[in-house]
């Protein structure tokens, strides 16, 4: 098995912490400070070549709810996996699925949270997917060993140069 | 969590050369993202509910961001005074 450092180190702290994050509500002060974060990276900034295309990135939880499950958003660690839907979704059939933010804005106008239409208002070229999880999640290893390069390698099939992220 | 997760993925995007923007409403979790645009709308980061206008002038400045060629974090507040 390769060993992975900062796995190891999130497994230590998460045992000391499940206790705080049971509670009803978590004490989510008792614990957070202490949760081990991978090393740091900065990245030169990526420069864009040719025409722009963008992906669009959402932490809201958004998913379609035609048919895909939603995001576990009760669980006591959150729920590493993220979703792709189609750009053309209905809003109707988008839903949410993240217990840290008040829906009714997004509800109300997905542009708030999605800019779908906003982004082709400016003549912009959006990819045909987007990409979506749901932000609370504490299980970081998994979203790094395991989400991250799913949603890097969504962005580049779907023929991207440049992605905006909207975390809520 | 939000934010940071946002920040985790822009980076890794910008690893791979995918040049990013991110919208957020809060500062310091995005402070490791390499492009970022920060309005004051919690819970609507593009803003408001149904204000197409505002939110065709906060997208479009996150996709100016695109084209830094260098890490930057912006105030979408100020830099709409500093225009008008």
């Amino acid at each position: 098995m390769k060993l992975n450092h900062y796995r190891k180190e999130w497994s230590g702290w998460l045992p000391r912490a499940l206790d705080a994050l049971s509670q009803d509500p978590p004490d989510y002060s008792a614990v957070m400070p202490d949760m081990p974060l991978p090393a740091r990276v900065d990245p030169a900034a990526a420069k864009i070549a040719g025409p722009l295309k963008v992906a669009l990135l959402t932490t809201s939880g958004a998913y379609d709810a035609r048919s895909q499950a939603a995001f576990a958003a009760s669980a006591i660690v959150g729920d590493a996996t993220h979703r792709t839907f189609d750009l053309q979704t209905p809003d109707e059939a988008i839903k949410f699925a993240h217990e840290h933010y008040d829906h009714s804005a997004a509800l109300q106008d997905r542009e708030s949270v999605l800019p779908r239409r906003t982004l082709r208002a400016l003549g912009i070229e959006v990819t045909r997917n987007v990409v979506s999880w749901s932000g609370f999640l504490l299980d970081w290893p998994t979203f790094i060993e395991a989400t991250i390069p799913q949603i890097v390698a969504r962005v580049h099939a779907d023929g991207a140069n440049a992605a905006l992220l909207v975390p809520i | 969590m939000c934010h940071k997760t946002a920040s985790l993925a822009a980076n890794a995007l910008e690893s791979s050369g995918i040049a990013t923007a991110v919208i957020g409403t809060l500062h310091h979790p995005l402070l490791p993202a390499p492009r970022s645009l920060i309005t004051p709308y919690r819970d609507a980061p593009c803003g408001p509910p149904h204000d197409h206008d505002l939110h065709r002038k906060i997208v479009s400045r996150a996709v100016d961001l695109l084209y830094r060629g260098t890490r930057t974090m912006e105030n979408f507040e100020q830099a709409q005074a500093a225009i008008s």
